[in-house]
């Protein structure tokens, strides 16, 4: 008797594992935000989705090509990170607007630096239905690692965001002012700077470059703006690259102080008492963070259109809008001529940087 | 005093049924989410965290924090019935915790592990309530090289754990170094050791190691023993084994303070965690000379400096959290993502801007400690006999709670394939009389070890004065360099003291 007691509460607990396990994964799937929940969409007024359906339908005409089965959408960090949630938020507009009807899948996978899910994506059976969540910062993992692919083997569809990057400061320290960052280098102080290895890295040699001090900065690779401005705070480095998100509070708090915008114009309060680099006398040096979607190498020509034109309409939705003021990223939508440039741009200047 | 008065304003808030109700809920999964290996706190709150969306901001906000804390309840669970880690800062709590369960003292492990817990949570919230913002700063001046320092100390405390042969003890650590070597570094971005394995440029996944090198290695253990059973099976087990006596509460005291606040200081430093507390802590203990047992045979002080500084740095955590908007480990950065729905602006301004909302989440977390502990102490006599369970039933269980944490913590079978190498290369070690936890240890130290190591190097262009000139950099140096001058020291003083006498 006892035994089968033990065996039953074995059995629950397996069941109960199992099903954690499994919703483990699903909660990777699941929407993160409460705005982007299932139950809302459900409620999302027919008339309204009705209505946009109609008004999409000639560009699925135009392109030629309308999704018929499910999507998967590949996604290189945790849900959660960054690049998960815009692609959250890219897929749960296209849904709610009714502009694609087959349902997304989206696939999160960190494996071997993101390059796992690249080569998945680019491998896919069903290329027309594939696509991959891709922003400049995924360079450095791609082209670092020897599985051979670079921007040229996928089909670039679209920009949709770019983030561009401060100078930060400590409030009333030694470098709180351009000035006195270039004076001390001038008279032969090293200074250290924090910032991730990715484009931040590449925007800083761009600024270093262009004051002509290339010699004088040490850049420390940090996983993320949030470890720098920490280090920052702490002391602990002179400098710190970030984005707008990242910075803002502690801009607000007094804490830190942006010293230059790298943007062709300056951010809005409270970041707006950074110069830019031409008021500073320089050439405009910016390389917007751009976030965007590859799809596999082999999708037809009509399905990329329809991809194109499916992430213009998101980009200009009001739901967006609303994600990019929350993220303070900047709008960045570009058509597939453009995005392939931009794309193509941004690899040749990583692997100059290099 | 103005402290106080938010504080109980917070309570009142707290204290109404529904968020009694709610709180016993998340604690409820909170606890099972946290038993689950492979599942852990970070991903057990991440997967909890929709359930809060149903309630009102409040409501809400205590019940993330009840599933938070009963998360670091439940992880003890499992590493004392049946030597699986749920998460990282458990591998320490097994060490003696699995031991005394095998004693036939699984009640006694377990309350051990939960009234530690409660006590060093405790500790932590108290310390969290009084200087929280001033730890917070604290926690900001360690750098690269103070973290650096403070790793060395860590890293050589690791010798303390080596139990019989010294030099098997170093070859398993410097296993662990290698392993930690594996992947892309974050200083360079250069792959090592990846050999063309694509899986392996974001290195080895540590829990699926953990759960293979201990909970599938013991499976194989098992097997090898299967013929003669269960000795414990036959041992009726009540609830009066359960109570805790006069001596074991006056054996737990000592090491529920020293490693509780030791706990929710290191809590503070963003980027040490919990891990770290429960390591150093344990060390420590071990080498205080008040044990009545040998730690690691199932010494009640074991499991009690363990438990009560992993609880002690999960409550420390909230206060970079909340005065700096800084999460210091994985799961507070998921808890901050849930908090920033429901309102919360992380970020220094907290504290002034939304006093309220600060206070009440921390007097939700006393609230969560003490309803954690209620149902974590109801469960222990019903989820005790676990260990009466006969092996031909308990290996096959174990076997998929491996598996099971090993995919749940990668989503992926890559997770699943370290889980089984690591079994296997855990039962090797263990035929052998290697033991697998200072490899394990040297794994997590040595990844934080050699990226602050590289940065604080990188800060001073090379030079090794940096670690001498920064003060807190230099006290760890101090306390390193007596560690490890220190048994000769002893043995030079012991030789002159015969010598005269």
């Amino acid at each position: 008797m006892k035994k089968k007691q033990i065996a039953l509460l074995m059995t629950g607990v397996l069941t109960v594992a199992t099903l954690l396990a499994g919703c483990g994964g699903k909660e990777a799937e699941a929407p993160k935000e409460p705005e982007t929940s299932t139950t809302e969409q459900a409620e999302a007024p027919e008339t309204e989705k009705e209505a946009d359906t109609d008004t999409e339908a000639p560009a699925e005409s135009a392109s030629g090509f309308t999704p018929e089965n499910t999507i998967t959408f590949n996604v290189s960090s945790k849900a959660g990170g960054n690049s998960d949630l815009i692609t959250r938020t890219l897929t749960d507009i296209c849904t709610k607007e009714g502009l694609v009807e087959p349902t997304f899948v989206v696939n999160n996978n960190t494996d071997g630096s993101g390059n796992i899910v690249r080569i998945e994506t680019n491998e896919s059976s069903d290329p027309d239905h594939t696509l991959l969540c891709f922003s400049s910062g995924d360079m450095q993992s791609l082209l670092d690692s020897d599985i051979g692919m670079t921007v040229k083997d996928f089909s670039p569809i679209a920009t949709v965001a770019a983030d561009k990057q401060l100078i930060f400061a400590k409030t009333g320290g030694n470098y709180d002012s351009f000035e006195k960052v270039l004076a001390a280098v001038e008279g032969g102080t090293k200074v250290n700077v924090g910032g991730t290895k990715s484009n931040e890295l590449t925007v800083f040699n761009m600024f270093a470059e262009e004051i002509e001090k290339t010699d004088m900065f040490n850049y420390m690779m940090y996983d993320s703006s949030n470890e720098s401005i920490t280090a920052l705070l702490g002391d602990h480095i002179d400098l710190a690259m970030g984005s707008p998100a990242a910075a803002i509070s502690y801009v607000e708090s007094g804490d830190i102080v942006p010293i230059v915008a790298l943007s062709d114009e300056r951010f809005i309060a409270p970041l707006d008492g950074a110069p830019t680099m031409p008021e500073l006398g320089y050439d405009v040096v910016q390389s917007p963070m751009w976030r965007g979607v590859l799809a596999p190498g082999s999708m037809s020509e009509e399905a990329q259109q329809f991809w194109s034109d499916t992430f213009k309409k998101v980009t200009e939705s009001e739901a967006w809008q609303e994600y990019l003021n929350k993220y303070l990223l900047s709008p960045y939508y570009n058509d597939l001529e453009t995005t392939r440039e931009i794309m193509l741009q941004s690899q040749e200047d990583y692997l100059a940087g290099k | 005093m103005d402290t106080l008065s938010y504080l109980f304003s917070g309570f009142q808030t707290a204290l109404t049924f529904q968020n009694i109700g709610a709180a016993a809920i998340g604690a409820i999964l909170g606890i099972i989410v946290g038993a689950m290996p492979g599942i852990g706190s970070l991903v057990g709150v991440a997967l909890l965290l929709p359930l809060t969306y149903a309630f009102n901001p409040t409501t809400a906000i205590i019940m993330l924090g009840a599933i938070y804390y009963a998360n670091m309840f439940g992880g003890a669970f499992s590493s004392i019935l049946i030597n699986v880690p749920g998460d990282a800062p458990a591998i320490m709590t097994a060490l003696d915790g699995y031991p005394l369960a095998r004693k036939g003292k699984p009640g006694k492990a377990l309350m051990v592990a939960n009234m530690s817990s409660f006590l060093g949570g405790l500790l932590g919230m108290i310390v969290l309530t009084f200087f929280g913002p001033a730890l917070a700063q604290f926690g900001l001046k360690f750098g690269p090289a103070e973290m650096t320092t403070l790793m060395l100390v860590a890293l050589s405390s690791i010798s303390w754990l080596i139990e019989g042969n010294v030099m098997k003890g170093l070859a398993v650590t410097c296993i662990g170094i290698l392993i930690a070597t594996i992947g892309i570094s974050t200083n360079t971005g250069e792959a090592r050791y990846t050999f063309g394995v694509l899986h392996l440029l974001s290195g080895v996944n540590f829990i699926p190691l953990v759960v293979g090198f201990i909970g599938m290695a013991q499976v194989f253990n098992l097997l090898g023993q299967q013929e003669r059973g269960n000795d414990l099976v036959v041992k009726k087990l009540s609830i009066a084994d359960c109570k805790l006596n006069k001596e074991d509460f006056s054996r737990m005291g000592a090491p529920v303070v020293r490693s509780g606040l030791l706990g929710s200081v290191i809590g503070f430093i963003p980027g040490a965690g919990a891990t770290m507390a429960s390591i150093v802590s344990y060390t420590i203990q071990k080498k205080s000379k008040r044990n009545k047992e040998k730690l690691g045979t199932g010494a009640i002080e074991g499991i009690a400096a363990s438990e009560a500084a992993n609880n002690g740095a999960a409550a420390g955590a909230f206060g970079p959290l909340l005065a700096l908007g800084i999460p210091g480990s994985g799961t507070t950065a998921v808890l901050l993502g849930g908090l920033m729905m429901w309102g919360l602006q992380p970020g220094p301004r907290l504290f002034t801007d939304s006093p309220d909302f600060a206070w009440g989440l921390i007097s939700s977390l006393y609230v969560s400690n003490i309803i954690a502990l209620l149902l974590a102490l109801l469960m222990i006599p019903l989820i005790m006999k676990v260990i009466c369970i006969p092996n031909r039933i308990l290996i096959p269980t174990i076997t998929v709670i491996c598996f099971v944490g090993a995919y749940a913590s990668t989503t992926s079978m890559w997770g699943v394939l370290i889980m089984i190498i690591g079994g296997i290369m855990g039962y090797i070690f263990q035929r052998f009389g290697y033991s697998a936890s200072p490899m394990l240890l040297a794994t997590i130290l040595s990844v934080t070890f050699e990226v602050n190591l590289r940065r604080a190097l990188n800060i001073s262009g090379g030079s090794l004065s940096i670690f001498v000139t920064k003060p807190l950099s230099l006290i760890f140096l101090l306390i390193f360099v007596a560690l490890l001058f220190s048994p000769v020291i002893k043995k030079a003083y012991r030789k002159a003291k015969a010598q005269k006498a």
